[in-house]
């Protein structure tokens, strides 16, 4: 089998990749649609599964009258509108990133293999989670409703949205793909990633000791949360760069070992076409 | 009834099999008690007691709470499975009934989950928080409202699973039924925290026997919450089990068997 990395640069260019990627979301988008009722139960039905978690906040704020450790409501809601638009926009636009250890030990990478496009981009936009609209839509509700709104504030909230979205999805590359060395990591990585989802919806501020360490590196809770969620109340330009570059290094490190990880890819030999 | 208490004993056979899958797969049941130990040490810091329950009580409550909701089997998504592919009909024509061998299936996995699942509320909560007084006195009654909380849970997801005779889509349906657990069963915060207002009617409502009672019984152990909680439950599986068997009796109706 030809190797994975030989072909990357055949006919590979920037904008090549992104007119597929615009394509593949079109596609996915209007595949999902086929079935409408399906489709806006799905989103409809996210949202409202969402909420639920504003009561939780709502009763414990209302017993509390307080901040918990500087975190107040609308901060809490903050975190919340965040993740879940960070995590909707993923899920939407990168959404294969959960099936990558299947179609590693399946050898269903053959198909994106033979494509003359960069193998990771293509392979994680090829599928779409339509609950997944639902969180972007529920992210973006529940910010209007509980942030104040400027086009600063409105700009901010969705850098950071789009930043969240690419460290989750490369969270779950960088996971997913020890598959390549060490066998089925398919359990480890959707528990690692459950994990972080976990921790970023709650305040940074009640986590003390090794824990905030782990927050800040191999649980990186903190990176796309409660640094974002510090940054939207007082923005400094100097803390946002640094954030972006750490950042930065997850989305390479995650293609990196990706890269890595398809030298030893072998093929699944299997016959199939992608419709 | 035989038959059916076999097949629960199969379904609980079959289930150890897969335990240490499972208990990796709920590793974050873990993280959860983690996080929501940081976060009630912080909200208890300088007050001992909140709507009468102290820290230790809180942790150990949810430890209860979430025993129910991760025992839970995958109930909902095999019966809308067997209806969307139609292997309903061959199940059908067994000599049993459609939706009672699915219930004690049901049940077979999660008692099964149940018990590894208490032992690692026990072993992490004892950790970050201390041991909970009165824990093993209150168990036994205790671990009954937790069967009949998990009944519950399991005839939301048989009914759900049923509504697939009419509608493509039905995890959003229980989407619905699990966030009212949350919130009105009072899974994350004891409902005594709600506003008097909510409290008092969250009590009454069928998710507070699925998550609330056995939960506050376990901490908080007195017979009359004890029997509150099993005469619910009793009178809420009932109603349940009348819905199901009307939504299987309409569902059947729509079966077409072709015969191959």
């Amino acid at each position: 089998m030809r190797r994975a990395d030989e072909g990357m640069g055949c006919r590979r260019g920037r904008g090549s990749g992104l007119r597929l990627f615009r394509r593949q979301v079109g596609f996915n988008l209007s595949a999902g649609m086929e079935y409408r009722a399906s489709f806006i139960t799905q989103v409809l039905g996210m949202m409202i599964n969402n909420s639920a978690f504003i009561f939780f906040w709502l009763i414990l704020y209302g017993r509390l009258g307080t901040t918990i450790k500087g975190y107040a409501f609308d901060d809490v809601m903050f975190l919340w509108s965040l993740s879940a638009a960070g995590f909707g926009m993923a899920a939407v636009f990168l959404g294969n990133a959960p099936s990558l250890s299947k179609s590693i030990y399946t050898g269903e990478l053959d198909v994106y293999l033979l494509q003359p496009k960069p193998v990771l981009p293509s392979f994680l936009a090829s599928r779409m989670s339509i609950s997944g609209w639902g969180d972007l839509a529920y992210g973006a509700v529940l910010f209007a409703f509980t942030q104040r709104i400027t086009p600063g504030s409105i700009a901010l909230f969705l850098a950071f949205s789009i930043l969240m979205a690419a460290v989750l999805t490369a969270l779950r590359v960088l996971y997913h793909s020890l598959t390549f060395f060490f066998g089925n990591a398919e359990d480890f990585a959707g528990t690692a990633s459950e994990i972080v989802l976990s921790f970023m919806l709650y305040p940074g501020s009640i986590f003390e000791g090794p824990v905030n360490l782990l927050l800040h590196s191999l649980i990186p809770a903190a990176l796309i949360a409660y640094i974002p969620a510090e940054l939207f109340r007082a923005f400094d330009g100097g803390r946002m760069a640094v954030l972006v570059a750490a950042d930065l290094l997850i989305v390479l490190a995650a293609w990196g070992l990706f890269t890595l990880g398809l030298r030893r890819y072998e093929s699944g030999n299997r016959m199939g076409t992608r419709l | 009834m035989r038959k059916y208490f076999r097949i629960l004993r199969y379904a609980a056979r079959d289930q150890v099999a897969y335990l240490p899958a499972f208990l990796a797969r709920n590793l974050f049941f873990v993280i959860i008690l983690f996080i929501f130990s940081s976060l009630w040490k912080v909200i208890y810091a300088g007050q001992s007691l909140i709507a009468g329950f102290s820290v230790v009580q809180a942790l150990w409550y949810l430890t209860f709470t979430e025993t129910v909701e991760l025992s839970k089997s995958r109930l909902l998504t095999r019966i809308q499975g067997e209806v969307k592919d139609g292997s309903l009909a061959v199940t059908m024509t067994r000599p049993y009934s459609y939706p009672l061998s699915h219930f004690f299936h049901a049940m077979g996995e999660s008692m099964v989950r149940l018990l590894p699942i208490l032992a690692v509320g026990f072993l992490f909560a004892t950790l970050f928080v201390g041991p909970l007084p009165g824990y093993f006195k209150a168990l036994p009654f205790g671990l009954i409202l937790l069967l009949c909380g998990m009944a519950l849970d399991t005839l939301w997801l048989l009914c759900i699973g049923l509504l697939a005779f009419w509608s493509e889509e039905v995890s959003p349906y229980y989407w619905i039924i699990q966030k009212l657990i949350f919130i009105l069963g009072g899974l994350f915060i004891p409902i005594d925290m709600f506003p008097d207002w909510l409290s008092g009617i969250a009590r009454t409502l069928p998710f507070a026997f699925s998550a609330y009672w056995p939960a506050y019984t376990m901490v908080s152990f007195s017979w009359r919450a004890f029997f509150t909680g099993l005469a619910g439950a009793a009178c809420y599986i009932g109603a349940l089990s009348a819905v199901a068997a009307l939504l299987f009796g309409l569902g059947k109706r729509r079966v077409h068997a072709q015969g191959g």
